[in-house]
């Protein structure tokens, strides 16, 4: 569950959340949708633990994780994020990339979840190759299934499908889908393309200059 | 920008392990870095209080001195000017050239780079003689051997090596993508001078002030050919004197100058860091200049060569025979071994100072602001200074087992070229996609782990560059260590030094070339892992590179 | 691959920091030590250092000076270091700095009974410091260039019009022995004379270099004429087998004579090891030791009666110039000041 109280966040004069509140329960799945520049990212961020809100409570799971005396560093929120450029690190291949979010597991737990999780991708061939030697739909898979590996119940995405074409585009974003709902995780999903709002939520958000209009 | 590894966990108000050990290194940055600095101008204040100011501040800006300033900053800006824009020649030349070429250029002026400017003015004074002996013979009027234009030209070609580097970072800096956009529709020569050179001009401009600092306080190769500048006048004040405080005042109008082009720069290294790939070399369709330019960036080439067999030959005819480099080597075995170890020592303690500082040269705010002004102000204190603020702060009896050890010319060496190292890895910091660095942060279990196992593998080939230039740069110092060495420990550049004073030129050549040789290998690391980097750069126009299906 | 160069880079400062250890790891044999400042040149002052080694057990650890700084930086070290002396004994190659160390209280007294044979003039008053030997100012001459008719005969030849500017050469006179010189020429003609000659010097364009060996290289390549330099630097371009000559200048009668600059010796205030010191510089003012120096090269002008001959001045007797060394210390800092400004503008 998520919970934002009050979230105000400022760049300079450019106001990139303005007294946010909003209650995500559980298994929710949530789209926030909005022009660029509209502080959608920001807010992700917040929730993540990656930005800290000038003003506001940020709730997950029942623990306060930010305010103004607390603040919860990102790996210990429970969260699995999926960022817009993958974000896969370049002197790892892709089973290390996945399994550094598996650390603290038992190697051999370890091991079978990152098969399970390689071939629900169908991504068990790209195992031992480096970021380098994939396309970018497959660098997307590889950031989903590191976003998925530790059992995160909560599962950010920040516009993952960017400058995918269509078809690369709906295979992946039922992938999302179907992952998601299988992963019992509540989720929020930025985009500003509503047909991708529209397969993986069930409720969009619209959020404009730093406030959420509901759809 | 978010910054790296900056995390507070504060789960119950206490800050975390990695802020602890961060406040912890930067207090030692500015204990050992600034702390000399800092202790000079604390000791002027208490001059200037208590009533007995240097005479200096009387002479400060009288005509002369103005007059000395302004000659010392044309020269200076002269020698940086022919070099970026040599730089720029020899730069777009290698793009046309194969892979190995590039690499064995690249590799040459990072060797020559560390070079001493007074070995480079007493070979080039040795070529213009023999070559006046030439001239006379023919019937020909001789070159001139003293004078601004031979001061200049030595100048030059000293710098030389470096504005070549530099020029070479700013236009590979530049997005191939922004060029290859141009070169759909106009000739590469409009492309050159519209597009890239724009887009590279902040970074060139800061390797433009960069030159003109190093240029403005030096004084070893104007002074030989007849040369007066500002940088000797502050040595003459030193010298008249003996006053540390009177040369801090003399250095004053210096001082103000070089902070100024500093901080200039300061921009011109933000943007380098903003922009993608700069390792990138090769082209895969080479651009097409015009016959002049071509001829032009041959004949920059030429001069890269003809400086490279002037100090080569110069240094080789001069050290004799492989015996006598053999002899002199081991004579001056101790000497080597001490060089190295302060190599070691000084790569050791200034890279965990640097990576501490570049994070807080990252930030947007006005701490971010200070902390660039403190690590430029080393940058532009004389060397002799620096080792007389470093007595004043350890020459006491509570730090013996520090004092009169091999740690101070340690210490003169971290304390004169920590900043160059905290530039290198900001610049590396910021060439790393910031999503990487927030991925781990999601992604961490253990923050000892995700230092090992992300961040400083991203870092990495910046770790290589600023210990190869720390490197270099300490095996060539000599003014603070020789101020602090202790009591039976020569370093090789003072060695060279004592050699040169007595004409030993066999044995200064020997040793010059060991010290070439040592940069070289440095070189060598530097240039192999950029190169490699560029299989797994991690960096921003890869990233976006892989966007594309 | 980056992870691979983090291991190369971890293994390359692991191997750094064991060879440090390993380079710092020496093992104290117990025997005593003295600390020695010097400003004279280490390819003179080694072999001295080696032989007291050898004949006192006692282990030298020299600091030495070089041409760069200009003779500035050691004793600005030794003043920074007055309260916390690390130094026993200094050896200057000059003693303006000396008698400035002594105002400075950075000195001890000492009179070394091997000095008893030196003559008064070599002595410090107060009994902080002991001269011996010298070196003088000389001509060094390339005689490809000048033919014996053609040798200047004294430093007020430099004005001759036969010479042009560029054809002779100085060391900046703001630093080392030839701020001493002038020092010395300041205090025997009077101020306003001896700034119209150096002014004159500058308006004739003399070469100004970096050093008295920058002036023999230059005078033993031919790209000068002749220039003043120190006998010891003369010497070497002699023994080196340039085609030069020496010429003392100032010896004829009624002539100011040539400047001849003492070695000077002291004990350090406070030193660390006094004892070892005070041996020390008994070995140093001993007559064996200056016997020693002037066939190395270092001393062409020895304090005392010797049997050794300077080969390269051919048994010429130096008839020095009569100066005060405490008015030239005391008017070097006005001196140097002074052609600053007249030669770095």
């Amino acid at each position: 569950m998520i919970e934002l109280n009050g979230i105000r966040k400022l760049f300079g004069t450019v106001v990139a959340a303005n007294c946010v509140s909003l209650s995500i329960p559980d298994l929710a799945r949530i789209a926030l949708t909005g022009p660029s520049g509209s502080g959608k990212t920001t807010l992700l961020r917040i929730i993540a633990g990656l930005e800290v809100p000038d003003e506001g409570t940020v709730t997950l799971d029942g623990r306060i994780v930010s305010d103004p005396g607390i603040r919860v560093p990102p790996a210990e929120r429970g969260i699995g994020f999926v960022f817009q450029t993958a974000a896969l690190w370049p002197h790892m291949t892709v089973s290390e990339n996945i399994l550094f979010a598996l650390q603290g597991t038992p190697p051999a737990e370890a091991e079978k979840r990152l098969d399970g999780l390689l071939d629900r991708m169908s991504a068990t061939h790209l195992r031992d190759r480096y970021p380098d030697q994939i396309s970018g739909g497959e660098a997307r898979r590889v950031a989903l299934a590191r976003a998925l590996a530790p059992n995160p119940s909560i599962l950010l995405f920040d516009e993952p499908l960017t400058n995918l074409d269509d078809e690369l585009r709906e295979d992946l974003l039922t992938l999302i889908d179907e992952n998601v709902r299988a992963s019992s995780a509540c989720m929020i999903y930025v985009t500003h393309n509503r047909h991708e709002a529209a397969v993986v939520a069930g409720t969009v958000l619209n959020y404009r200059k730093g406030e959420i209009l509901a759809v | 920008m978010a910054v790296p590894f900056l995390s507070f966990s504060v789960t119950s108000r206490r800050p975390g392990l990695v802020s602890v050990i961060n406040t912890i290194v930067l207090a030692l940055f500015l204990i050992i870095v600034i702390g000399p600095l800092a202790g000079l101008a604390v000791d002027l204040a208490r001059l200037v209080l208590s009533g007995t100011a240097p005479a200096a501040f009387a002479s400060l800006f009288s005509d002369r001195r103005i007059w000395l300033l302004v000659q010392s900053l044309l020269l200076a800006a002269a020698v940086a000017a022919a070099g970026i824009g040599t730089g720029i020649l020899v730069a777009t030349a290698l793009w046309r050239k194969p892979a190995g070429i590039t690499f064995a250029v690249l590799l040459m002026v990072l060797a020559l780079a560390p070079v001493p400017p007074y070995i480079h003015a007493l070979t080039w004074s040795q070529a213009i003689a023999t070559l006046n002996r030439g001239l006379t013979a023919l019937g020909s009027a001789p070159l001139p051997a003293t004078g601004w234009t031979v001061s200049f030209w030595v100048e030059f070609m000293a710098m030389l090596p470096v504005a070549i580097f530099l020029s070479y970072i700013a236009l590979a800096s530049v997005d191939r993508t922004l060029v290859e956009a141009a070169r759909m529709v106009r000739p590469d020569a409009d492309v050159l001078h519209a597009i890239i050179l724009p887009l590279a001009a902040p970074t060139l401009s800061a390797a433009f002030g960069f030159l003109v600092v190093l240029s403005c306080t030096d004084y070893s190769v104007p002074s030989l050919f007849g040369s007066d500048t500002y940088a000797l006048d502050i040595f003459s004040t030193y010298s008249a004197s003996g006053s540390a405080a009177g040369a801090l005042v003399a250095a004053i109008p210096l001082l103000i100058v070089t902070l100024s082009v500093m901080t200039w720069c300061r921009l011109g290294i933000r943007r380098l860091a903003q922009t993608p790939n700069w390792t990138a070399g090769s082209w895969d369709t080479p651009p097409e200049f015009p016959a002049l330019i071509r001829m032009a960036q041959e004949g920059a080439l030429a001069l890269l060569g003809i400086q490279v067999v002037v100090i080569f030959m110069g240094l080789v005819l001069a050290a004799g025979s492989l015996q006598r480099i053999a002899t002199t080597v081991q004579f001056s075995a101790r000497e080597i071994q001490n060089s190295f170890l302060v190599v070691a020592c000084t790569i050791l303690i200034a890279l965990p100072l640097a990576l501490a500082v570049s994070r807080e040269l990252l930030r947007e705010d006005r701490y971010g602001s200070l902390w660039w002004g403190i690590i430029l102000v080393p940058l532009a204190v004389p060397a002799p200074l620096v080792g007389i603020g470093l007595i004043s702060l350890w020459n006491n009896p509570a730090f013996s087992p520090v004092y009169g050890t091999f740690l101070m010319p340690v210490f003169a060496s971290v304390c004169r070229f920590t900043p160059f190292a905290a530039v290198i890895l900001f610049v590396q910091i910021r060439s790393v996609d910031p999503a990487l660095f927030d991925a781990a942060r999601v992604f961490s279990r253990d923050t000892l782990h995700t230092s090992c196992r992300i961040f400083l593998p991203l870092l990495a080939p910046g770790l290589f560059v600023a210990s190869a230039v720390l490197g270099a740069l300490t095996l060539g110092e000599l003014g603070a260590t020789l101020i602090v060495t202790p009591p039976g420990f020569g370093t090789l550049a003072i060695k060279i030094y004592n050699y040169l004073h007595y004409g030993a030129a066999p044995e200064v050549a020997g040793l010059c070339l060991v010290m070439v040789t040592a940069t070289l290998l440095a070189g060598l690391c530097i240039v192999t892992a950029l190169l490699r980097q560029r299989r797994t750069p991690g960096t921003i126009a890869q990233i976006s590179q892989e966007s594309i299906p | 691959m980056a992870d691979r160069n983090l291991k190369i880079f971890i293994l390359v400062a692991i191997v750094l920091a064991l060879a440090a250890a390993v380079l710092l790891v020496q093992p104290g044999d117990g025997r005593k030590t003295v600390v020695v400042y010097t400003s004279v040149d280490q390819v003179y002052s080694e072999p001295v250092f080696r032989d007291f080694e050898n004949r006192t057990g006692i282990i030298v650890l020299p600091v030495y000076d070089v041409e760069a700084t200009k003779t500035t930086g050691l004793v600005n070290r030794l003043i920074a270091e007055k309260n916390n002396p690390q130094a026993d004994v200094f050896w200057s190659a000059e003693f303006s700095q000396m008698i400035l160390l002594k105002n400075q209280s950075v000195l001890a007294r000492y009179q070394s009974p091997s000095a008893g044979d030196i003559p008064a003039q070599f002595h410090d008053r107060d009994g902080f410091w002991t001269g011996v030997g010298g070196r003088g100012r000389v001509f060094l001459v390339n005689t490809d260039l000048l033919k014996p008719a053609q040798y200047p005969e004294s430093v007020f030849d430099m004005m001759d019009p036969r010479y042009p500017g560029p054809s002779m050469g100085i060391a900046y006179p703001m630093f080392g022995t030839t701020a001493t010189q002038a020092a010395a020429l300041y205090s025997t003609l009077g101020r306003e004379k001896a700034h119209e000659f150096f002014a004159n010097l500058s308006r004739k364009g003399v070469r100004v270099v970096d050093g008295n060996s920058v002036v023999k290289d230059l005078v033993s390549s031919g790209q000068l004429s002749f220039g003043l330099t120190d006998t010891d630097d003369a010497c070497t371009a002699i023994a080196s087998g340039n085609h030069v000559a020496v010429v003392v200048p100032d010896q004829r009668a009624g002539e100011i004579g040539t400047l001849v600059i003492p070695d000077t010796i002291a004990l350090i205030n406070g030193a660390p090891h006094p004892d070892e010191g005070k041996v020390f510089i008994d070995y140093l003012l001993s007559r064996d030791t200056e016997s020693s120096l002037v066939r190395s090269g270092w001393i062409q002008v020895p304090s005392r009666d010797l049997p050794e001959k300077v080969p390269c001045l051919n048994g010429t007797t130096i008839r020095p110039m009569v100066v005060s060394y405490q008015d030239v210390f005391e008017g070097i800092e006005m001196t140097k000041t002074d052609l600053a400004e007249i030669f770095i503008r």
